[in-house]
């Protein structure tokens, strides 16, 4: 009692004043509880809600879920094969619920997973390369060994694998070996989880998982699609109940940008859950300014969508650069046509590299033009852009200035515009063939036709006029 | 099987069929203690790696003309792995570091260090130096010019340098000073159809002199070229006839018939179209120079003189500017189109006269 | 690949101690070039450039030395200089006392800083080992610096004040413009003088005697011409004919062409009279052949050019239109295009300037 008394007199004695914050920290944290807005307790709660926690919830076919449910009957509840090591490869787009479905799943059949996560947290120069392989080749020998943290382990078990070592995809042969040692040592099955990349390169699915270790390893392997629009509206709907429970400190976002939001998401559930909780946000200013955007976007989607090529990029990239490729192949011009743009500002929005730009720009914009001679300025602006482009390759920061010549340049010359819609290419990819071949080494390029008419063969490339 | 031109090379210096008096001092240079980096440089299909090839077997006898192929790996300072396939016997090592486009330099360093840095087996019975053949030095990157003009004087001790290049126009005045230079000049008109008759008398065939110079004339005074065409006529036909077809390459009809869709007509679908037929040359590796000296020489085949100065002008303007980057079908597209705009104007003007 | 690269490792380590030691049989005699070979010895070897040769002479008779800055076109012996005064300078010892760095060596700002530095501060005793005395400092050469960064030679001027108790700096470059004034204003300034054609003509004859060189009057002369005042590339010119023509047959003119890479003036009497005709396609297949005969695109603008500036063919007004493109046409070909359209270029250039008045 007498320390609250104290606290209400106003002492500035300096000697009170060191005891002073213990005790206004006490009340202050007994009170807080009920005062404080418990924006951060609850926006956790939301992600803690949105996830499934039942088969119904799960935003992902109902076919695939029984598929995998099956595969777990089989092979983990009642294991009818006599597969020492069942393994089970999950495929399919980001966001289409792979690892969820597992971790529901087994959730409800009791099973207890385990996963593997790259070792990072060691010094780096010593555990790159070959250890990270080796460890992992370890962690699923050893796996059959209950873990000290587990109580009991008549539980049944699952070992989750989504992080493979970057190593592997260097070498594949290692990666039998180690599949190899699994089946000799290991006891609990593994689940492999797979995301589809379309870079051949990084396609861990594409790379490790060949047909032949498929068959070797008789690993069943399920494709995931993407989310259909059905399931994104549902796993909404449901975000949408748990933002009515808690309107006090969420609103409700428009439905219309529930629409935005689906189109955009382009079937990736993750992406579609954290745009609708950013849409739902009280207070911040930048919202409303995002979500106009979402909707632009979402309008343009439709283009993205007839050309596939472009799908390969990133998702936002591919947008931003629709966008910018429109806006300077169709400039605005005033009545004096003049060309009226925010140039700045036009730039700025362009989200890809200037090099990947200025490759689709030249890749696109004959079919804008109405005028011979036009195209020839446009064609020498970017010429001239591209000269400045490979020259300062190195330079990132001044590489705007070339892209910069390039727009403005394209917008300029552009005074017969072609104004209807077009698909739009990506840039050609150009891989010369090189020859590795020593009886041939002498033969240069230009003279390989006679090598084709001395052997009478098709051994070398015979070109095609395309009319 | 192996073609003519491999067939009869010649594998002795004093056994080349021209530029004999080069010939000789090539030879003389060998006998003598120092042996110098070497420049050879001549246009495409002279003879250049005839001459290299019987120079190493001079130095070292025989044994080079084992010939394995392998790829050696190097690595860039942001790990990046490059491949890059190389010749090699036990006494020289030939390489094309242009092959790997701008880590050329990283090829040429780290190449020339290992060769260097190892020594020939037996001191006794060999020379005391490698030989690094290094073909196309002229489209080497400034940077990788320069470090080589480094590593050569670095590792002069026991290696040595062969360059082939096709003008030194291109190789930094630092490599020239530093190598002793081999022109070596195309073989004239005469020679080759001395030689074609000489070749076909060893297949056991008769070739009339009307039909060598006419294949001497299409072969740009290139004799492998001379000797694939002629080899190719006969498979066309035989006995020769003095009338016979001499075929082009494909890609040389190909270019042709881009011209004359270009001069037929100038429209922005044909731009379109030009462009997507540059793609099928570049992507099949057709040197992007050669392109542009057909398709130049075939559109000016239809412009009086006025006009083709001016195209000359803007050609020579593109051109240069393909050089930098790889990016050479924007540089390509805009002559195109310039061309174009010249040429309808051109059209235009001669219609309106009248 | 394997094969070549193993089997001379193996070697390689017996090979090496074998050269370390001097007991390594004499066959092989290294040999040297004719520029290392010739270079003169003393100061007062160094041909013409009287202003820095009597400077390093009071410098070696004992005068404090300045930090120096040579500069002036190749060959004229700006290197030459400084090694011959070092050598007087510290005797024996002078690979010890002197760092030379050249371009072509790294030198970026984190060279000037480690290896200059390092060496800066080792201390240099005033006595020789065998008790003569010698300068107590070192040199250290930096040649080509113009091709150094700025800021590399920023980091060099700091170094430069710190070190010079024990330390002189010679820097030689090609154009002082291009050296950071803060770093010519610490030195002492000297320019060298393209060499007089006489000077490298009596040299050449002296080292064909020493070398036993066949050499007649006209091919030396044609040797000479060629060098434009460059002592060094006369003397590699010189060895090169001199390899390729072994040793005991006389070198002609021919072969000094060959060597220098100099285009016969035939060519280029041929080359205007194309032009001069106006006859395109003579001039595509001049250059063709020329082509096909491998001279240099970029000699042959360069001689062009001293014959379209003295000749009387054409008036200033046609000068002025061809040199414009002279040098547009030279920055394009040095910079990778292709010779055959570049000159093309140059040629019609000169087909229309026959045509202006």
């Amino acid at each position: 009692m007498s320390g609250s008394k104290r606290w209400i007199a106003f002492n500035f004695d300096q000697k009170e004043t060191k005891d002073a914050p213990k005790k206004i920290k006490k009340p202050v944290a007994t009170k807080s509880v009920v005062a404080v807005p418990n924006e951060k307790l609850k926006s956790f709660k939301f992600f803690d809600k949105i996830d499934p926690k039942n088969i119904e919830d799960l935003a992902v076919h109902a076919k695939k879920i029984k598929e995998v449910e099956e595969w777990l009957d089989a092979n983990v509840i009642n294991p009818t094969t006599k597969v020492n090591v069942p393994m089970l490869l999950l495929t399919g787009p980001t966001g289409a619920g792979k690892t969820t479905v597992v971790k529901v799943l087994c959730q409800c059949k009791n099973i207890d997973i385990q996963e593997w996560i790259n070792p990072i947290d060691k010094d780096f120069e010593t555990f790159k390369g070959p250890g990270q392989s080796v460890r992992l080749q370890e962690f699923l020998t050893e796996s059959k060994f209950p873990s000290l943290l587990t109580k009991a382990s008549t539980k049944k078990k699952v070992t989750l694998i989504e992080d493979f070592p970057n190593t592997l995809l260097k070498n594949t042969n290692e990666f039998e070996g180690i599949l190899d040692n699994c089946l000799a040592n290991g006891k609990t099955c593994l689940i492999f989880i797979c995301t589809e990349v379309h870079n051949n390169k990084v396609d861990i699915a594409k790379n490790l998982f060949t047909e032949e270790i498929k068959d070797k390893f008789n690993i069943c392997n399920i494709n995931f699609n993407s989310c259909s629009v059905t399931l994104l509206k549902n796993a909404l709907n449901r975000a949408q109940n748990i933002v009515k429970e808690n309107l006090d400190i969420l609103k409700l976002p428009r439905p219309k940008i529930i629409e935005a939001i689906i189109a955009t998401a382009m079937g990736d559930i993750r992406c579609a859950v954290n745009q609708y909780y950013f849409a739902s946000l009280k207070g911040a200013s930048e919202i409303p300014l995002e979500l106009s955007k979402l909707e632009k976007t979402g309008q343009k989607r439709k283009r993205v969508d007839k050309n596939s090529k472009v799908k390969s990029m990133n998702k936002d990239e591919a947008l931003g650069l629709f966008h910018g490729l429109g806006k300077v192949f169709n400039p605005k011009r005033d009545d004096n046509n003049k060309v009226q743009c925010d140039f700045d500002a036009l730039v700025d929005e362009f989200s890809t590299v200037p090099n990947i730009f200025n490759a689709f720009l030249f890749e696109n914009y004959t079919k804008y033009f109405g005028d011979i001679n036009d195209i020839f300025e446009a064609a020498d602006t970017l010429s001239f852009s591209q000269t400045f482009m490979d020259k300062w390759s190195e330079r990132h920061d001044t590489l705007i200035i070339p892209l910069w010549i390039s727009v403005l340049g394209l917008m300029i010359s552009n005074k017969h515009r072609v104004s209807k819609w077009i698909p739009i290419n990506g840039p050609k990819k150009i891989d010369i063939k090189s020859r590795n071949n020593l009886e041939m080494r002498h033969l240069a390029v230009g003279d390989q036709s006679y090598y084709n008419l001395i052997t009478k063969s098709e051994k070398y490339h015979k070109f095609k006029y395309l009319r | 099987m192996s073609l003519w031109a491999d067939k009869h090379r010649p594998k002795d210096l004093l056994k080349v069929d021209y530029h004999k008096e080069q010939a000789e001092n090539l030879k003389k240079l060998t006998q003598q203690g120092d042996f110098p980096h070497l420049l050879v440089y001549g246009p495409v299909g002279a003879g250049k790696k005839t001459r290299v090839m019987c120079l190493l077997k001079e130095l070292y006898g025989p044994g080079v003309e084992r010939l394995r192929m392998e790829q050696m790996t190097f690595t860039t300072p942001s790990n990046k792995k490059v491949e890059i396939m190389t010749v090699n016997s036990n006494y020289h090592i030939e390489v094309n570091p242009a092959d790997v486009g701008i880590y050329d330099r990283i090829v040429i360093m780290d190449l020339i260090k290992t060769v260097a840095q190892s020594q020939q087996l037996d001191v006794n019975t060999q020379r005391e130096f490698k030989v690094i053949v290094l073909t196309d030095v002229d489209e080497l990157s400034k940077d990788a010019q320069h470090a080589l003009r480094r590593t050569m004087e670095k590792y002069i001790g026991n290696c040595r340098l062969i360059l082939c290049a096709n003008s030194t126009s291109r190789v930094t005045a630092a490599i020239r000073s530093r190598c002793l230079s081999i022109r070596v000049p195309a073989p004239t008109n005469e020679e080759i159809i001395s030689i074609l008759q000489s070749t076909c008398k060893k297949e056991g065939l008769n070739l009339p002199t009307e039909l060598a110079l006419k294949i001497a004339e299409k072969s740009d005074r290139n004799l492998r070229k001379a000797l694939l065409i002629c080899e190719a006529c006969k498979v066309e036909q035989y006995p020769f006839n003095i009338n016979q077809e001499i075929p082009l390459p494909d890609w040389h009809v190909f270019i042709n018939d881009m011209a004359k869709e270009i001069v037929k007509e100038q429209s922005i679908q044909k731009i379109a179209t030009v462009r997507t037929n540059l793609y099928e040359l570049i992507i099949h590796g057709i040197p992007n120079q050669l392109i542009f000296k057909t398709l130049l020489d075939e559109l000016l085949k239809n412009c009086d003189v006025e006009l083709k100065s001016k195209v000359v002008e803007h050609a020579a303007f593109y051109e240069h500017r393909m050089q930098h980057g790889n990016k050479h079908i924007f540089h390509f597209e805009a002559f195109i189109a310039r061309f174009m705009c010249l040429y309808k104007k051109f059209i235009e003007d001669v219609t309106s006269g009248f | 690949m394997q094969a070549f690269l193993k089997s001379g490792k193996i070697a390689g380590n017996g090979d090496k101690k074998a050269g370390t030691s001097s007991g390594k049989p004499p066959k092989t005699k290294r040999a040297v070039p004719w520029v290392e070979k010739y270079r003169p010895k003393t100061v007062d070897e160094v041909v013409e450039q009287n202003e820095a040769v009597s400077v390093l002479q009071q410098c070696i008779s004992g005068a404090n030395f300045p930090n120096l800055l040579f500069y002036g076109p190749p060959g004229t012996g700006k290197t030459s200089t400084i090694l011959a005064a070092a050598r007087q300078l510290f005797g024996d010892i002078y690979r010890d006392r002197i760092l030379e760095l050249n371009a072509s060596d790294e030198r970026g700002i984190q060279i000037i800083r480690d290896k200059v530095k390092t060496f800066a501060q080792l201390t240099a005793s005033g006595t020789r080992p065998d008790g003569k005395p010698c300068p107590p400092y070192k040199i250290i050469i930096l040649d080509e610096a113009d091709s150094m960064t700025h800021s590399a030679q920023a980091a060099l001027r700091r170094t430069m004040e710190k070190e010079s108790k024990t330390t002189r700096f010679c820097l030689i470059c090609n154009y002082v413009s291009r050296i950071i004034d803060p770093l010519t204003s610490r030195c002492t300034k000297f320019r060298f003088k393209p060499l007089k054609l006489e000077r490298i003509s009596e040299r050449l004859e002296f080292i064909c005697k020493e070398e036993n060189v066949k050499f007649d009057e006209e091919s030396l002369k044609a040797l000479v011409d060629t060098s434009g005042g460059d002592m060094r590339r006369a003397i590699t010119c010189l060895q090169s004919c001199a390899k390729l023509r072994g040793s005991d047959d006389l070198i002609k003119i021919e072969d000094v062409y060959e060597v220098t890479g100099v285009v016969p003036s035939k060519w280029l009497d041929q080359f205007v009279a194309v032009c001069k005709k106006g006859d395109y396609d003579g001039l595509s297949n001049f250059l063709n052949t020329m082509m096909y005969e491998a001279y240099s695109g970029l000699q042959m603008l360069e001689q062009l050019n001293e014959i379209v500036v003295h000749s009387d063919l054409f008036n200033d007004k046609q000068k002025g239109f061809i040199g414009a493109k002279l040098g547009l046409v030279g920055y394009r070909l040095q910079d990778g295009g292709s010779e055959y359209l570049q000159l093309l270029d140059i040629g019609c250039t000169l087909m229309s300037a026959f045509k202006l008045i």
